[in-house]
């Protein structure tokens, strides 16, 4: 798991354009953090799998059981999907911020180049070239924040999804007072997994949420350098 | 960054840019070559990404940038064309003619100006530049599996990549002055650059047919007049393919 350090040790801004290596770097700790959900999507699978076979054993509650089973399956294909969603977003994100980083490049040597270049036709041309790469970085980046954005939104529906494992959890232990004798340990041990699995999830979504505020406040301050205007380029 | 002209009738110009002592050391030393045919440029091995402003500006102080229409890529190193992307984000319409073999491998610089690729078959293709064809010649294993160089009957100049190359000191002159003391400078680059001796006979057969007056190579100095005989027989002599031991 990431610790707390990785995100607050790119927060100083940059020179040469790393900043936009930083929101790579930021985006890739997610995609690489994202893939933990993934467990989690699967964990709560094999719970229901778990609740399914407890079903057959438990006594006269066993049709109630049975129906938890298949919610708590149904959870998890929810979970999935949003995965699968918050990783799309990601991979756009992460292909977009290679190009930026490949055009900056490009960027900066035209610049240095215009050094070279007394006034004339070709010093205006470089000038207008490198201005085009600067414009179109910007609106990638745009488009980027467009996608991050996108991505917030399925975090906070994974997030209620979630939140719908604990209301379970809390159900399962409720129930576990009424049922017959001899039931409520099945209860109860489907309510400890759905509990580990929730609270690993929640630790590892505020990871991601974190790292998300930080691409977010980074896309916003586009410094200078990514606009390629300053640090002696 | 220094250039010097090769060849000029007025509309038919050859120039060569090399020796330039800006390059970091860990750069070898590359010649890059323009061609301008009324008011059309062509360059062949526009050179790697580290020498690319100083290049930039050296070509800038001939030709409006614009001019420049067409690209010959002998073969796929990266002193020969990384920076390729530069160069087509400056002229984006312009043709890049590379051999077929390698037009997939060289995309991974980024894909967005491969419909400018020309592949060139095995066999090689004369193309045109402002009023002048030139001729692509075939050199495959020398030392690339796709090579090509460039023959220019006008000029009678051979552009010969990687073929006649040396590792010369700093400051040496653009022209080979004393022929025989040069190829101590040229024959372990040559021994070890150049894989097969089947492939190089080939090559010397199909240039002693072309009337060439001038061999331009990527690498080290220029050879003219007699010294092109003298460079032919001492390569067909030469065994290649191995290593100085």
């Amino acid at each position: 798991m990431e610790s707390q350090a990785a995100f607050t040790s790119s927060t100083s801004w940059c020179i040469n354009g790393s900043c936009a290596t930083a929101i790579f770097q930021d985006l890739y700790r997610l995609h690489k953090i994202s893939s933990v959900l993934q467990k989690s999507s699967v964990a709560l699978q094999e719970i229901s799998v778990n609740a399914s076979i407890a079903s057959d054993h438990s006594g006269h509650g066993s049709k109630v059981f049975k129906e938890i089973a298949k919610q708590i399956g149904l959870l998890s294909v929810l979970l999935n999907d949003e995965i699968k969603k918050m990783d799309s977003h990601l991979s756009i994100m992460i292909k977009s911020l290679l190009q930026v980083i490949g055009k900056l490049s490009r960027k900066r040597k035209l610049i240095r180049c215009m050094n070279f270049l007394g006034p004339s036709k070709n010093y205006m041309h470089v000038y207008n070239v490198q201005e085009t790469l600067g414009l179109e970085v910007d609106v990638t980046l745009d488009e980027t924040h467009a996608e991050l954005v996108f991505m917030k939104i399925e975090l906070e529906r994974f997030k209620q999804l979630v939140n719908r494992v604990w209301s379970i959890e809390i159900s399962l232990r409720v129930s576990a007072t009424t049922v017959h004798s001899g039931d409520e340990i099945f209860y109860l041990s489907i309510a400890e997994a759905m509990k580990s699995m929730a609270t690993e999830t929640s630790v590892v979504l505020d990871d991601v949420a974190k790292l998300n505020n930080s691409v977010d406040i980074r896309l916003i301050n586009r410094c200078g350098c990514i606009k390629g205007v300053k640090n002696g380029l | 960054m220094v250039s010097k002209k090769l060849y000029d009738d007025g509309t038919h110009e050859w120039i060569v840019f090399g020796r330039d002592p800006s390059k970091p050391n860990s750069v070898i030393d590359t010649n890059e070559y323009l061609i301008i045919s009324s008011g059309q440029a062509m360059m062949m091995d526009p050179g790697g990404s580290e020498i690319f402003p100083a290049v930039l500006s050296e070509v800038s102080r001939l030709v409006d940038i614009k001019q420049i229409k067409q690209y010959l890529c002998s073969h796929q190193d990266p002193d020969i064309m990384s920076s390729l992307p530069l160069w087509m984000s400056l002229t984006p319409e312009a043709k890049i003619y590379v051999s077929w073999l390698w037009g997939g491998f060289i995309a991974h610089f980024g894909s967005s100006y491969v419909n400018q690729f020309i592949s060139v078959p095995d066999s090689g293709l004369d193309i045109k530049l402002g009023s002048t064809t030139l001729q692509l010649i075939p050199a495959h294993f020398l030392h690339s599996s796709g090579n090509f160089h460039l023959y220019d009957p006008k000029a009678k100049i051979l552009f010969s990549g990687d073929v006649g190359s040396a590792i010369v000191p700093e400051n040496y002159p653009f022209f080979v002055e004393d022929f025989m003391s040069h190829i101590s400078l040229m024959e372990p680059f040559h021994m070890r650059w150049m894989p097969s001796n089947e492939a190089k006979n080939k090559w010397i057969r199909h240039i002693r047919k072309l009337n060439v007056e001038m061999i331009c190579p990527q690498h080290g100095a220029i050879m003219r007049g007699v010294q092109v005989k003298l460079f032919l027989d001492w390569f067909e002599a030469l065994e290649v393919g191995k290593t100085k031991e």
